[in-house]
């Protein structure tokens, strides 16, 4: 058969490139030019020898590659007698993924700072540019290196556009550094691997026929796809994310069942079936580096999940990785009841992600409120089901949330110290608060609405404010205060806000009064208080009426004006009105307290 | 379809193993042709799954280690004879 007719019966399917393949190899056409061709990986690409083969026939070239062993590319490129130069190479192609380059780029990019990326893009640069030099010291070969793909899960997710640096521009970069070498290495160009997947997608994407019909820039499928998409971002518009994602551990972080197998025995490895599970928690983690909370409840003996949790080799998860952990033999709606108390969070924040669809309808039925994820059978698709489920998609990424995981564990340890000291004003006494109090300014004022909009439990009125009626209350004379809390552990952040405004002559009514629930129990409240009071009163305000508008949730803080001392002057059902004199309120001697001017902070 | 299944199994392990297709039968494996190996097997997934337009587990692919074993697996997908073989 002539080689014409052989690729002419070509068809596109791997048996009809294998076998055209093999009688290319066998036959040695004598119009194809031979030409030595070497690849250097750090993955598994061998597959694609037979399909080259077959290509290259087909531009008249006989391509018989040599592919080294993945992962050797400095130790063939830089010793002279290596089997990449004994294959006498015309072309080198060097193919790195930047998941083996710099593991940290894709898999923790959140949790780096602008130096780190910084170091690891100057690593890759050191080493690819080491690699084309290395190459052309040794040989005149022609050199082919291929660029990097975005990660196939972005760290920030959705928010990744809006990040300061984001993940894509990190990976665009490390391309034009990519592009720098080339050009200043003799004979070295870039394979557009990056651009190749593109347009594979984008001929799925595209139907001429629409466009040149009705100017519709995307086929049915693509019409699809974009919808789903449009409609996530648009569910992440509408609600609010999940704040702590509930993992179940058997058959869900690891293969198999700890109890039965065994420490040794679960699949958790860096191979087939464990570098799955393996691969899962690292997507856990990145979520975590989010600021999304990590628990666990698993149906287990305590010490056999620990075990993993602490000694396995391939356990990504460490136990510090979780801000709680439930595992016992009692049911999982109890334990997500008793993670959610832990946390000081509404069970409504709660994902729960569990491979046992008896157990997800178990707190289907007893929780409606959590978001329960449809977990797939097979376990290489539940990164991306609990990914594209929504649950923890953030059009924005604050560095509150970033650093919201980390307030949380310190929380732990707080309260590790409460069980550890005897009496309650001793251990606040312990925690060496320092609290600063500021008047809300144009800086603060988006924080400020933020707070308004999420905080639940500890808010005395539930009136969501926006950032201009905020300020237009002040025009119009509110007081609008802030206070944000130091300890021991660290810095909270700002958690409290509260809004006066004057009713009659000398009257101040306390239309916004709240604090974040992570503070709640430090008396903290009546700091923010007591400081109101003292500002109305420059003003000359002579009495507050503090209002409470009882909600499902906010039954935490319906005793806060009594125990101040207010007494109830109006008790509807749904507003409660609270008035005291403005004769001072006592400050917890506990914690210091500061006003903005004197920490120079403004929050 | 025009060919039974069995018929077009053997001619993907031909062409992918590159063994003449007469010399094919159920018991044909790794063991007794070797050209079917390791790397030759994850074509020989990849071809099938072309073929008969299929999904293949990990576990399918591992287990699929004769030319019997593919036909069990593949039943499995619904993918059988319409006569005896």
């Amino acid at each position: 058969m002539t080689l014409n007719n052989l690729l002419h019966e070509l068809k596109p399917t791997p048996s009809s490139y294998l076998s055209t393949a093999r009688t290319i190899e066998a036959q040695d056409f004598a119009q194809l030019r031979p030409l030595n061709v070497a690849i250097l990986s750090t993955c598994n690409l061998e597959p694609l020898r037979p399909y080259l083969m077959v290509e290259c026939a087909a531009w008249g070239l006989l391509v018989k590659p040599y592919f080294a062993p993945f992962n050797q590319l400095e130790q063939q490129v830089l010793e002279a007698d290596s089997k990449l130069y004994e294959s006498r190479p015309e072309v080198v192609v060097v193919a790195t993924r930047i998941e083996d380059m710099a593991p940290n780029l894709t898999s923790r990019f959140i949790t780096m700072s602008p130096s780190d990326i910084d170091r690891e893009l100057r690593q890759i640069e050191e080493r690819l540019r080491g690699l084309a030099e290395g190459v052309r010291r040794i040989s005149t070969a022609t050199i082919l290196i291929f660029n990097y793909l975005s990660p196939r899960f972005l760290a920030a997710g959705l928010a990744d556009p809006s990040l300061p640096l984001s993940q894509t521009s990190v990976i665009q970069h490390a391309n034009e550094i990519l592009g720098d070498i080339c050009r200043t290495v003799t004979d070295a160009y870039v394979f557009d691997y990056a651009r190749i997947v593109q347009e594979f997608g984008a001929q799925l994407w595209y139907d001429p026929k629409l466009w040149y019909l009705a100017r519709i820039p995307l086929g049915a499928k693509a019409q699809i796809e974009t919808a789903q998409h449009m409609a996530r971002y648009l569910h992440a518009v509408d609600s609010n994310p999940c704040k702590c994602l509930v993992v179940d551990a058997d058959n869900s972080i690891w293969g198999g069942v700890v109890g039965e197998e065994g420490l040794t025995g679960i699949e958790l490895s860096e191979d087939y079936p464990g570098n799955v599970y393996k691969d899962f928690q690292r997507t856990l983690l990145s979520l975590r580096d989010r600021g999304v909370l990590l628990a666990l409840a698993s149906k287990n003996n305590e010490q056999d999940v620990l075990d993993v949790l602490q000694h396995h080799t391939d356990c990504v998860l460490g136990t510090e990785d979780f801000a709680a952990l439930q595992i016992h033999w009692g049911d999982k709606a109890s334990s997500l009841a008793a993670i959610a108390e832990e946390l000081n969070i509404g069970t409504d924040a709660l994902a729960f992600f569990d491979d046992n669809p008896v157990e997800r309808e178990w707190v289907r039925s007893q929780m409606p409120e959590v978001t329960v994820i449809d977990v797939p059978e097979n376990p290489m698709q539940f990164a991306r089901a609990l990914v594209e489920s929504g649950a923890f998609d953030h059009l924005n990424l604050t560095s509150e949330d970033r650093s919201r995981i980390e307030m949380y564990q310190k929380e732990k340890e707080r309260r590790q110290l409460y069980s550890e000291s005897p009496s309650i004003e001793n251990f606040l006494r312990q925690l060496e608060m320092v609290a600063t109090v500021g008047h809300v300014s144009g800086e603060s004022l988006p924080r400020i609405a933020q707070l308004l909009a999420k905080t639940n439990q500890f808010n005395l009125t539930t009136r969501r404010h926006t950032s201009s009626e905020i300020q237009s209350m002040i025009d119009a004379g509110a007081v609008a205060l802030w206070l944000r809390v130091t300890d021991r552990f660290g810095d909270n952040g700002l958690v409290a806000v509260a809004i006066a405004v004057p009713e009659d002559s000398n009257g101040w009514r306390v239309d916004t009064f709240l604090m974040s629930c992570r503070v709640f129990g430090r008396q903290v409240e009546s700091i923010l208080l007591g400081m109101l009071s003292r500002v109305i009163k420059d003003r000359g305000g002579e009495a507050i009426v503090g209002e409470y508008i009882p909600t499902d949730k906010n039954d935490i803080a319906s005793e806060f004006y009594s125990s101040h001392g207010f007494y109830l002057a109006e008790d509807r059902v749904d507003l409660q009105r609270w008035i005291k004199s403005n004769s001072g309120i006592e400050l917890p001697d506990f914690i210091v307290v500061r006003s903005e001017d004197e920490s120079g902070t403004t929050g | 379809m025009n060919q039974e299944p069995r018929d077009r199994i053997y001619r993907v392990v031909s062409d992918v193993v590159g063994v003449p297709i007469e010399s094919i039968d159920d018991d044909s494996s790794p063991d007794s042709i070797p050209s079917w190996d390791s790397a030759s097997h994850v074509h020989l997934i990849l071809a099938l799954e072309a073929e008969f337009d299929v999904s293949l587990s990990p576990i399918d692919a591992m287990e699929m280690l004769s030319v019997r074993m593919i036909a069990t697996r593949l039943a499995e997908h619904n993918i059988t004879e319409t006569r005896a073989p």
